[in-house]
């Protein structure tokens, strides 16, 4: 388990540290003491009042929040909204947006109901289509259509085709047709025959017989029309042999020529057919043709591609009447699929599904799935006979399409942890193209052949929108995200808190408790939303604008109040809901207080005891953080001028942490011993802390600690320390101050409230005090107390009962001062060194 | 085996270069759907066995266009791995139909091969050029199914030059195969009765009764096969199923009867 000392926003951080043991004392210095009673010496405590700052909505005239309008626009996010503003006006390549902020504040919603807002002025951007593309079919043409006429063009196509299927099969089964068919295949078969039949009566003529072997034709000498085997061969003379061997190379010479010319009989006649076919199908589709021509004729690249179909019709209008057969043969599909080349596939539209025009503006889109095809398209494949294959028919818009001309909207942190994405609308913002990728290429897969669409050019405004850490990871370590990310929108996390913006909060509750149908918050339970936005934002003067936090507990409280049968929330259901959000995060919280509470963890509430101190820290576990306060102790020898951090000799101290304490080093060199070297080892300790620390907000406490373990001075156990500490002994802020002040009042409440128990925190802490209830109702009731602390003097006053005294004309603290003491200690310390040292010398010199 | 006609076997007959793929398919419909058997004979000729022998004997090959010397043992070779490929392909499609097939292997000419022949047979070959004697063949034989280099094989119409026995072949050719029966009428003649549903009879007159018409006819109607009278077969029957593009089946002589089976 990690302490951590909780920081505040940028600047301040300060997570309570356990304390460290200030060295020194003996161990019966370190026993019980009483407490110091009465005479306190430090500053006053602060009034109930600076604990908690109630909501005034005085001004506001509502009972409930059905009175209240809706807030008009984003609370608080004047900044973001500027930046998202100008970037969508603005038309510069690469002045796309990027929306941070915390998860919880809504960028998305946001963001989205900007953009639309921005866009609702810009025309609806022109159609996209893909044809197919006759002269490279792998390669999908893309072409634009003024806005809804896409889909015309697509039905218009597929009635062209619809109408081929009757027209052609009609023609070609029509009598002319048939017959002029027939006279071509009569003509050219004859010409075979006529050959084959020329060749048979010269082989009679010769006496030899062509037979058919199996793997062609043979010619052999022949009697009366049967082959003459080789032993009668061989009995005739040799003239006539010779004469019969002649014969039959003639023949074959003619067998051959015969043969040959038969594929070149068989290419003419295909050609004759060809032929037949185009002149009957142009005359067929040429009127069908034309009509869909007369509703695109202003349309350049659309007649250019009627072009090129009708010149494939005419070569393909065969596919035609295999199609119109209507035979339920396995490759009647396959038949079918082929005149899918003739189809349009509508890409992107702004058309409804009627061919009705419906968008009128352009479009937003959100792509919270941004993986490589959602993003830039896809192309899918169809099993056929255990085949993959595709056609432009299966191209598939992304997101950049179907925003093109508008905004897209992408989740930052969906769009880095996809695959391929991120590069892929780089290259898309870089080009000003969409080119639809096949992610199978880059990994190397081997793939079916695949489609390599035209790129449609890219007009969009791309917005992502994230924590803030990718947005920084980005700029730091993508050279080409500045150039492509230029405009930066940075949601506020919080708001000033003042009466306006309180009534802006009541009128956000009103729209949030109308959107999600709650029943209606009256004024106390709106006032009491506004007051957890102040302490979820950790100040008394800025409200949180982390709206899915503050939905949160509105949801809790109207299930409150519906569960009691209420029909209006009241301040007590949001209380409610808030001790229940604690409380089922607070198993651990419970845990860690048991422990101190049966002294398994070590921390005094009451006595005092020299080097030891009690320091807060506070721990993040999920969504819920709380207080626990931890024992620091030091212990103090002579030595070299060297104070060890324990947590980081062990690595269990952050960096932040080592600074605190190496500050304390500056604070003693600078105030004390000034005449002579600083003699001092001291260790200081989180006691019982076996996690990592970090933070500086104990450092204070370790100096108390440190300046007690010095002086021997008893500090009081009945308080806590938190705040972190400069060279000049200033007190500064911290973080987490409230969950730091609960968390030790837990413990004293649970052991009994005595009256003097409380916790010291920094002066500039107390403006963001946004304590329990029951924590104010305590200290308004002097049962426990918080004092501002804005030096280490004043601190170390109220901790020792003994004033720190300041340096006098002669150089000297007052007697019985903290400083005075602490001082002399250092003195004794320097000249024990030096003894020391000389009798080494000594040493050394007698040897 | 029960049959209506007195067909008896389907008998695919065989020589030289083998028999397009379609062919068995073809042969083996046309048995299982007359309830026939399925016979196959390879004729190994004796004619190019004699030729083989020949020191100068060499045959032009269509694959490549080039000729190549004839001996003896190749030859052989050839037509043992042609019977095999034939004996493997009816098999498959007689067992595709759940039937049965014979095979053999005849060495001789063929006026042996016609010795073969039962009256009861049909005949299944494939023209070749130049024209083998296959009228000789048929004299032997019920009818004969000649096939066409490139046959269509999807299905469609029975089509039917219709008279006498050539009718009534279509007509159970029709009804076992589900398929609709085409009537090719020629010129004015009356339309023959058919016992079929009226709505599985399409009838198409031609003008006339030759090749052209008759093809025509079959073409456009994308019939799946022709069942024609040999006393109407025009003059090059080879032609006709060339012309058709699908198998013609050639029945009868006129003094064919129908054996009624009961």
């Amino acid at each position: 388990m990690t302490v951590c000392l909780a920081r505040r926003r940028a600047a301040l951080h300060a997570p309570p540290g356990p304390a460290y043991r200030p060295a020194g004392p003996s161990e019966e210095t370190m026993a019980a003491s009483e407490p110091t009673g009465a005479a306190l010496v430090g500053p006053a405590k602060l009034p109930a009042e600076r604990l908690f700052r109630l909501a005034d909505l005085s001004a506001l005239a509502f009972t409930t929040t059905s009175d209240l309008e809706s807030h008009p626009d984003l609370l608080g996010q004047e900044r973001a909204s500027e930046a998202i503003r100008f970037g969508t006006e603005i038309g510069g390549r690469g002045f796309n947006i990027f929306a941070i902020g915390a998860s919880a504040a809504q960028v998305r919603e946001a963001v989205g109901g900007m953009l639309r807002e921005a866009t609702a002025l810009k025309p609806c951007p022109p159609d996209w289509i893909y044809v197919n593309n006759f002269a490279a079919p792998n390669r999908p043409a893309a072409i634009s259509l003024p806005p809804g006429r896409g889909p015309a063009f697509q039905a218009a196509m597929r009635h062209l085709t619809e109408d081929l299927r009757s027209a052609l099969p009609a023609v070609f089964e029509g009598e002319d047709y048939q017959a002029r068919r027939s006279a071509i295949e009569n003509q050219f078969r004859a010409r075979g025959e006529k050959a084959f039949q020329a060749l048979g009566e010269m082989a009679a003529g010769k006496e030899t017989a062509i037979l058919r072997t199996p793997a062609g034709f043979a010619v052999a000498p022949a009697r009366e029309g049967k082959v003459v085997p080789p032993e009668e061969f061989n009995t005739w003379p040799e003239e006539r042999r010779r004469t019969a061997q002649q014969a039959i190379q003639e023949v074959e010479r003619e067998l051959e020529q015969t043969l040959r010319g038969i594929p070149r009989i068989e290419k003419e006649r295909r050609d004759a057919v060809r032929a037949l076919d185009r002149e009957v199908a142009s005359f067929a589709i040429g009127q069908l043709i034309e009509e869909v021509r007369a509703h695109f004729s202003d349309l350049p690249k659309i007649l250019a591609h009627l072009d090129s179909v009708r010149a494939d019709i005419l070569d393909n209008a065969q596919l035609f009447v295999a199609a119109g057969s209507d035979e339920e043969t396995p490759l009647a599909p396959l038949r079918a699929a082929l005149l899918d080349r003739y189809q349009v596939n509508v890409l992107v539209t702004c058309a409804a599904a009627d061919g009705q025009a419906q968008a009128t503006t352009a479009p937003v889109i959100e792509e919270l799935h941004p993986t490589l095809g959602n993003l830039v398209g896809r192309t899918e494949y169809l099993s056929q006979q255990g085949v993959l294959v595709t056609n432009f028919t299966l191209i598939k818009a992304g997101a950049l399409h179907r925003a093109n001309g508008g905004a897209v909207l992408i989740d930052a942190r969906g769009l880095l942890s996809e695959p391929f994405s991120w590069p892929a609308l780089k290259r898309a913002l870089t080009r000003g193209e969409i080119l639809i990728e096949d992610p199978g290429r880059f990994l190397g897969l081997a793939m079916t052949a695949t489609l390599e669409p035209d790129p449609i050019p890219l007009d969009v405004k791309v917005v992502l929108f994230g924590e803030r850490i990718l947005y920084y990871l980005l700029s730091s370590l993508d050279p080409d995200f500045s150039t492509l990310f230029k405009v930066l929108a940075d949601f506020e996390d919080d708001t000033p808190r003042t009466p306006a913006t309180e009534a802006a909060m009541a009128r956000l509750v009103g729209g949030i408790v109308r959107d999600a149908g709650f029943h209606p918050f009256d004024r106390g339970a709106v006032a009491r939303v506004i007051e957890h936005a102040a302490r979820l934002a950790d100040d008394q003067v800025r409200l949180t604008l982390l709206v899915e936090r503050v939905r949160d507990v509105m949801a809790e409280a109207d299930h409150t109040a519906r569960d009691t049968g209420r029909a209006v929330v009241t301040r007590e259901d949001v209380g409610a809901a808030i001790k229940g959000q604690i409380r089922r995060a607070a198993r651990i919280e419970d845990r860690s207080r048991e422990m101190i509470l049966r002294k398994i963890a070590l921390v005094d509430t009451e006595g005092t005891r020299v080097g030891q101190l009690n320091g807060l820290s506070v721990m993040m576990l999920g969504g819920h953080s709380f207080g626990r306060p931890s024992r620091i102790t030091c212990r103090v020898r002579p030595g070299g001028g060297k104070i060890v951090d324990i947590e980081r000799e062990v690595e269990l101290g952050g960096p932040l942490h080592s600074k605190g304490v190496l500050i304390l080093s500056g604070f003693l060199a600078g105030r004390y011993a000034l005449d002579r070297p600083m003699s001092l080892y001291a260790s200081l300790v989180f006691e019982q802390s076996y996690g990592g620390v970090d933070g500086d907000s104990a450092s204070s406490t370790e100096l108390y600690a440190l300046l007690s373990a010095l002086g021997e001075i008893p500090l009081r156990q009945d308080l806590a320390v938190t705040g972190s500490v400069n060279q000049l002994g200033v007190v500064q802020a911290i973080g987490g101050v409230n969950e730091k002040i609960e968390g030790f009042f837990d413990v004293c409440a649970a052991r009994g409230l005595t009256g003097t128990q409380g916790v010291l925190i920094p002066a500039s802490n107390v403006q963001h005090l946004m304590l329990r209830e029951d924590v104010v109702a305590a200290c308004a009731a002097s049962r426990f107390s918080i004092y501002p602390i804005a030096t280490i003097d004043e601190g170390i006053a109220l901790l020792s009962g003994s004033p720190a005294g300041e340096r006098g004309a002669d150089g000297t603290y007052p007697a019985g001062s903290v400083n005075r003491r602490v001082e002399e200690r250092l003195h004794q310390f320097a000249e024990i060194r030096r003894l020391a040292a000389e009798h080494a010398d000594q040493n050394a010199s007698d040897g | 085996m029960a049959s209506e006609f007195r067909y008896r076997r389907v008998v695919l007959t065989v020589r030289g270069g083998g028999l397009p793929a379609p062919a068995f398919r073809l042969a083996a419909e046309l048995a299982h759907w007359l309830e026939l058997e399925l016979e196959g004979v390879f004729l190994e000729d004796e004619a190019l066995l004699a030729l083989a022998g020949h020191p100068f004997a060499r045959e032009f090959s269509l694959l490549g266009h080039t000729w190549q010397a004839l001996d003896p043992k190749r030859m052989l070779e050839d037509f043992r791995l042609t019977a095999e490929q034939t004996q493997r392909l009816l098999a498959d499609a007689a067992s595709s139909l759940g039937m049965a097939s014979a095979f053999s292997v005849q060495r001789g000419d063929l006026a042996a091969l016609a010795e073969r022949f039962l009256a009861s047979d049909i005949l299944v070959t494939v023209p070749s050029a130049p024209p083998a004697p296959a009228e000789s063949l048929f004299r032997c034989a019920a009818a004969m199914m000649l096939i066409p280099p490139r046959p269509r094989a999807a299905p469609g119409p029975i089509a039917a030059v219709p008279d006498g026995i050539g009718l009534a072949t279509a007509t159970a050719l029709a009804r076992r195969s589900g398929e609709t029966l085409l009537l090719i009428q020629p010129g004015e003649s009356e339309a023959a009765p058919v016992d079929l549903p009226p709505d599985r009879v399409r009838r198409r007159r031609v003008p006339t009764n030759d090749a052209e018409a008759i093809a025509h006819a079959v073409r456009a109607a994308n019939a799946r096969l022709l069942v024609i009278e040999r006393a109407a077969v025009p003059n090059d029957p080879a032609a006709l199923a060339t012309a058709c593009g699908v198998p013609v089946l050639i029945v009868g002589d006129g003094a064919e009867e129908k054996a009624s089976t009961g």
